[in-house]
């Protein structure tokens, strides 16, 4: 685990990561576009934090990278989550949800 | 993450950081790529796509470093960077690094070959023994001021009943033998043979080389007779080529032939150090046939021959033996010395099983020339550590600029530490590769010269050098990082001198110290050279000297055997020889005496003479001088009944004469003379008459080393066990040497040639030996003037560095260049000239120590301080002036130009 404890956006970022890399595994440039495009331009991840959130993930082996060719012929890094990432993400979408419920339950509070 | 995960990853890191880097910027570029394809495909211009993918992307170096820190490893990156950097600042500075290198190339090797010996001497087994704390010896002691004491073989035996306290309980007893191998060409040799408890091998645990040890196993299997035998490796390289070539061979040991079934392990000689290589190892049953000993040496209590040792039993200590094996010891004193006293009270101890037992066991085994060595090793460590440091410091002080430009620029202080700090631990690793050479090549020496103790590396050994070099590095290097980087900004650009002065001048106390330690060092070696260089023997060495020969034959390790005589054939047979004119005995010395002018021998006068000289004496039969060619200038020489006269006649030297009796006929005067060598001191003076005068120098006309004291003969009377002989020849007499060889083999097979050589081969080998040891004492002082030469170098260069501003002022006012070149210069000789003062005291001191030890002459010394002070006043002004011309070098223009 890293030192650093991890911010709130930090960690929703890797929850992102690895939810859409367990949907289909694919390259940095790609993966930006489709959460930019999945949350209808609400989350624009910038370069500056997507690699090093990919290095980190990778560096604690909960996704694994290979060099693949891509639709345009192009050599590209193509990223894929491993089955102790797998474990992880189930734990944050759990944490999540019971984050996100608490949070609309006090929400609801009139 | 596990740890050994987190470690993989590491390794990873720095193993494949080019291709990480590589794939980083390659998965960067390709994301750079699709965005720009993304937004041409939208209808802007290939150019305007590319600028705004970039500016979509962010700043590219920034991410990268980012990602590099998420990935991990960075450390790898950075040490990768101040280690480039460090090689390319030690390629601009080389000499300076060569010089730290060198250094602590030398501190790191020397330091460690002391502490190896040290260790090897005091907490190592003999070489070949394991190091087992369980072995230990169980030493026989004698009297109050205990000195050491063989055992019987009934004590032998009552220590080996120790059975809860030993687990094994080995015994040996020594004896000089005779070895024939049957080789027709070397003939008979001297060999050490230890008979030992059959249970020997085993019980220390040593593992032979080659071979097996004897049938018999038991402590106590005394018979039958079992005529086998371990020998040592030297035995086997040297006579049989090797240990494969000495199993199963049958050799005659005292003439009793005995078969070789082992060959002990490499260096091994013994569990205590004897000094002799050429060992042997018998079963004690064949320590009757062989040395011809009788049962009582088993069954008297009171016939001495053993040495034991044991193997303790598990858990039992080496007080618990020691307090058992007392009582034992007590028990046996009291069945066979029961009267004694104190003084001569026979006890016993258990110590550790050691190379050389003596040393540290009691406090006064501890001579002072234990000491001297460690004090030597610690100066070296000084010498170097406070040179190394100046360096540094004068080399961090020169980077002020830089550094200060450094930090100016965001580095922060322990970033710009790290670096400099990773520049001495690479000088330190390569100087502790170098170091480690120079540890070997000194281990070979002592290991050469020594046989009782171990030196060869271990853990302790490995360990010592490595935590003394990581301790050189940071001592001497964080002190200096410290100290540069503390430094302002303002004042680095600057250039006050006012933040270096008290650096300058805490380098200016190292270099005063150092010399100051290293003069007396090289007054002491000096001195010490010349004593050496005194004695040695000229080498244009012609005639006479070529045709005598001596010869120096074991006879009396013969006559233990109770062999008949055959000295006075082989002289007879010798002297037939073709070409040989004369034999003659000759006695082995009889060491220095002190000598005095006889009291008017009334009875009664118990007054100890006052003695007037010492010389060395040596007994010579009729005709020596006429063969050794030295006149007797007045009285006569010896006859062959001098020996029956009731006062000794003495024949003495020209010197010797003169200081005894002046300008008075000495002959027919009578002298008192006391025997002055260990052991001899107790015997009463005896009166001896003076009956010849004889014009030689120094006796130099056997093979041992000429004596510092006049020479003075008295008459030889030939005792059975006495072997040199002197052959004189009408030709050269080297090649005459293998003839005699083989007359001695023949006549008396059992009598080995332990040295044999022309006067002239030996006055060859003894200047060899004297100008080696000459040359290594030399280049030790040599080393020590380095070292401190180095230290001032760095100093004068260091305060010319810094004053280059000052210097362009001076020259800008019209200072002439010479006189500033002399300011440097006399400022160099001011701080060689106080440590030159400072040693003083310390050099006489090491002199005064010097002569009471080695009974140097005075006058010797002064001249040996007189040449070291100008040799060092030389080197000293040299390492000011080298430095101090470069003063003369500063360009106003450049060393004013403001940064």
């Amino acid at each position: 685990m890293s030192s650093k404890s991890p911010s709130l956006l930090q960690g929703t970022l890797e929850l992102i990561v690895l939810q859409l890399l367990r949907a289909e595994p694919t390259n940095g440039y790609e993966l930006a576009q489709r959460i930019q495009a999945i949350s209808r331009d609400v989350l624009s991840i910038n370069a500056g934090s997507l690699y090093p959130a990919l290095y980190r993930l990778e560096a604690r082996d909960l996704i694994r990278a290979s060099w693949q060719e891509s639709k345009t012929g192009r050599r590209v890094k193509v990223y894929s989550v491993t089955t102790a990432g797998r474990k992880v993400l189930a734990e944050q979408r759990d944490e999540w949800s019971r984050f996100a419920g608490a949070l609309a339950a006090i929400l609801e509070v009139r | 993450m596990s740890a050994v995960g987190r470690a993989r990853k590491w390794v990873r890191a720095v193993a494949m950081r080019g291709r990480m880097e590589r794939e980083m910027r390659e998965e960067m570029q390709a994301h750079l790529t699709q965005a720009a394809e993304r937004l041409a495909a939208r209808g802007m211009s290939e150019h305007d796509a590319r600028f705004a993918a970039r500016r979509e992307f962010g700043q590219l170096g920034a991410i990268e470093e980012d990602a590099r820190e998420a990935r991990g490893g960075v450390w790898a990156d950075n040490a990768a960077a101040d280690v480039r950097y460090a090689l390319r600042y030690f390629l601009r500075t080389p000499l300076t690094a060569i010089t730290i290198i060198l250094t602590l190339a030398l501190g790191i090797g020397f330091s460690s070959a002391v502490f190896s010996t040290l260790t090897g001497i005091l907490t190592r087994p003999a070489p070949g023994v394991p190091d087992d704390p369980a072995l230990v010896k169980i030493r026989g002691i004698v009297g109050a001021r205990p000195a050491e004491r063989l055992l019987s073989y009934p004590e032998l035996s009552a220590y080996a009943a120790l059975q809860d306290k030993f687990a094994s309980v080995v015994g040996w007893a020594s004896a000089a033998v005779v070895i024939d191998a049957g080789d027709r060409d070397i003939g008979a040799f001297t060999a050490r043979a230890q008979f030992v408890t059959p249970n020997y091998f085993r019980t220390l645990g040593i593992r032979l080389a080659d071979g097996r040890t004897f049938a018999q196993s038991g402590f106590a299997e005394l018979a039958p007779a079992e005529l086998t035998a371990v020998v040592s490796e030297a035995i086997a390289t040297e006579r049989f080529g090797g240990a494969r070539g000495a199993l199963g061979k049958h050799v005659k040991v005292n003439d009793v032939e005995v078969t070789i079934i082992g060959v002990a392990p490499h260096r091994f000689a013994g569990v205590v150090q004897s000094g002799e290589t050429r060992m042997v190892w018998l079963p004690l049953s064949a320590w009757p046939p062989v040395a011809n000993v009788n049962d009582r040496a088993f069954t008297d209590a009171n016939a001495a021959s053993f040495d034991a040792a044991a193997r303790l039993q598990p858990g039992v200590s080496v007080s618990d033996a020691m307090a058992a094996v007392r009582v034992v010891a007590a028990r046996e004193n009291a069945t066979t010395n029961a009267q004694a006293t104190p003084a001569s009270a026979a006890s016993a101890d258990v110590v550790p099983l050691r190379g050389i037992i003596e040393i540290g066991q009691y406090a006064d085994e501890m001579g002072p020339s234990q000491i001297v060595f460690p004090a030597i090793a610690l100066l070296i460590l000084l010498v170097c550590t406070t040179t190394v440091s100046s360096l540094l410091v004068g080399k961090a002080v020169g980077r002020r600029h830089e550094i200060g430009v450094r930090l100016a620029l965001g580095a922060s202080r322990w970033r710009v530490i790290r670096q400099l700090l990773t520049e001495v631990f690479i000088l330190s690793l390569v100087g502790g590769a170098l170091g480690l050479w120079v540890f070997g090549a000194l281990l070979r020496l002592v290991e050469v010269r020594n046989d009782g103790f171990d030196v060869s590396p271990n853990w302790a050994t490995t360990a010592f050098m490595v935590v003394y070099a990581i301790a050189t590095a940071t001592l001497a290097g964080l002190s200096p990082a410290l100290h540069a980087t503390r430094v302002g900004l303002s004042h680095v650009l600057k250039d006050t001198s006012s933040a270096t002065t008290r650096r300058s001048r805490l380098q200016g106390t190292f270099v005063i110290a150092q010399i100051a330690i290293a003069q007396p060092l090289m007054v002491v070696l000096a001195a010490v050279i010349i004593n050496i260089a005194g004695k040695i023997p000229p080498a244009n060495v012609v005639g006479l000297r070529e045709r005598i020969v001596v010869a120096e034959l074991d006879a009396y390790i013969g006559s233990a055997l109770k062999a008949p005589d055959r000295m006075p054939a082989l002289v007879q047979r010798i002297g037939e020889l073709p070409g040989v004119v004369s034999v003659l005995p000759v006695g082995r010395g009889q060491g220095r005496s002190a000598l005095e002018l006889s009291q008017s021998s009334a009875p009664g006068d118990s007054a100890a003479p006052r003695f007037r000289s010492v010389a060395s004496a040596y007994d010579v039969p009729p005709g020596y001088f006429r063969t050794v060619e030295a006149p007797i200038v007045r009285g006569r020489e010896f006859v062959a009944s001098d020996t029956a006269l009731s006062v000794t006649p003495v024949i003495i030297n020209e010197q010797l004469a003169a200081s005894l009796f002046g300008s008075s006929d000495p002959i027919g005067r009578r002298l008192t003379r006391a025997l002055l060598d260990n052991g001899l001191r107790d015997q009463p003076p005896r009166e001896l008459e003076v009956v010849g005068v004889v014009r030689m120098e120094t006796e130099t006309n056997s093979l041992g080393y000429p004596s510092d004291f006049p020479p003075m003969f008295v008459p030889y009377e030939r005792r059975p066990a006495d072997g040199r002989l002197l052959i004189r020849t009408a030709g050269p007499a080297e090649s005459l040497i293998p003839t005699v060889m083989s007359v001695v083999r023949a006549e008396a097979r059992l009598v080995p040639v332990r040295r044999i050589g022309t006067l002239g081969q030996g006055d060859r080998e003894r200047r060899g030996s004297r100008i080696e040891v000459a040359g290594s004492v030399a280049g030790g002082g040599m080393i020590a003037l380095l070292l401190a030469a180095i230290g001032l170098y760095a100093m004068v260069g260091l305060a010319v560095g810094q004053r280059r501003r000052e210097i362009g002022v001076r020259v800008a006012l019209g200072a002439n260049t010479r006189d500033v070149v002399a300011m440097f210069f006399k400022g160099g000789l001011r701080v060689a000239m106080v440590g030159l003062g400072l040693g003083l005291p310390l050099s006489v001191v090491g002199l005064a120590i010097l002569a009471q030890k080695t009974g140097m002459v005075w006058i010797q010394l002064p001249v040996a301080g007189a040449i070291v002070t100008t040799a060092v006043v030389t080197v000293a002004a040299l390492a000011s002036w080298l430095p101090a011309r470069r003063a003369a070098g500063v360009d106003p223009m450049v060393a004013l130009r403001p940064d």
